[in-house]
């Protein structure tokens, strides 16, 4: 028991730090080789950067062509039922002419 | 014998915006004319195009109410430099699927010199829920087909509002 505690003893025995320790740590840790190099941080920020930019540009893009699409859309929309109403009315037109003129003028005219 | 079964089946099957189809001919006649319309808008297209229409514009508003209850929108016109571009077999295959459809009625029709006006509508319980113009004139011949409800009244104020409508294509 006594050799177990003496051995105890040795090995948990205080040491005192060999000379230069506490300068040599503080010179490593302010030591370049220590640190990311700036570079490191830059790329990052660069990379991180493009990315958004990339992002907003396909957004952007996106936006712009679905923009142009409704914008088509309306355009035909808009023409599509203004031929429509035009040639509905132009067919009230001829209807209310022909009828006008009575069956005996002719060409045949069918309205429900 | 399959094939006349498969016909006769066909033509009794209800119209939708798919099964009115124009014609392969109208191509042709879209090379030969000096201004042509070819507008296709299915049910998305006119929703999207629902989202870009004012709703305060008057001529614009009236259009949003029209265009929203729409499931499909088309026209094909066509207007020629000189007469005798087209025939009367260029606009019969879209004659025969109307006229054979089932729910379609013709409800205007007006001959007058080089002239043909008809107008064909699809009625579901008293309401018009489909409508074709086929506007046949010497030098121009349009097309329209308009699936799904349509109001009439709300359509003919069009024709005095001042809209914004881009100029068809030119050849």
């Amino acid at each position: 028991m006594n050799r177990l505690e003496e051995a105890l003893r040795d090995a948990l025995r205080r040491e005192e730090a060999p000379g230069g320790f506490t300068e040599g740590v503080l010179a490593r840790l302010s030591s370049p080789a220590a640190r990311p190099a700036p570079w490191v941080w830059l790329r990052w920020a660069l990379v991180t950067t493009l990315s958004l930019l990339l992002l907003v540009a396909v957004q952007y893009n996106t936006e712009r062509r679905r923009r142009a699409e409704g914008e088509r859309a309306k355009a035909q929309v808009l023409t599509a039922l203004r031929i429509t109403a035009e040639k509905l009315e132009y067919t009230r037109e001829k209807t209310t002419r022909a009828t006008s003129r009575g069956p005996a003028a002719g060409r045949p005219v069918n309205t429900i | 014998m399959k094939n006349a079964i498969a016909l006769i089946a066909f033509s009794l099957l209800p119209l939708s915006a798919q099964d009115v189809k124009f014609p392969e001919s109208f191509d042709k006649l879209a090379a030969k004319a000096k201004e042509t319309v070819n507008i296709n808008l299915d049910g998305s297209m006119l929703q999207l195009a629902g989202n870009f229409l004012s709703g305060q514009k008057s001529g614009e508003a009236t259009v949003k109410q029209l265009a929203a209850g729409l499931k499909g929108l088309y026209v094909r016109s066509f207007e020629f430099a000189e007469d005798g571009q087209y025939t009367d077999a260029d606009v019969a295959p879209i004659r025969s699927q109307l006229a054979g459809a089932k729910g379609w009625s013709k409800i205007v029709d007006v001959a007058e010199k080089n002239e043909h006006t008809e107008v064909y509508a699809r009625s579901e319980a008293d309401k018009i829920v489909g409508m074709a113009v086929i506007a046949a004139e010497s030098r121009e011949l349009t097309v329209v087909y308009v699936d799904g409800p349509i109001d009439l009244a709300r359509l003919s104020k069009l024709v005095n509002l001042d809209l914004d409508v881009a100029a068809p294509a030119k050849k």
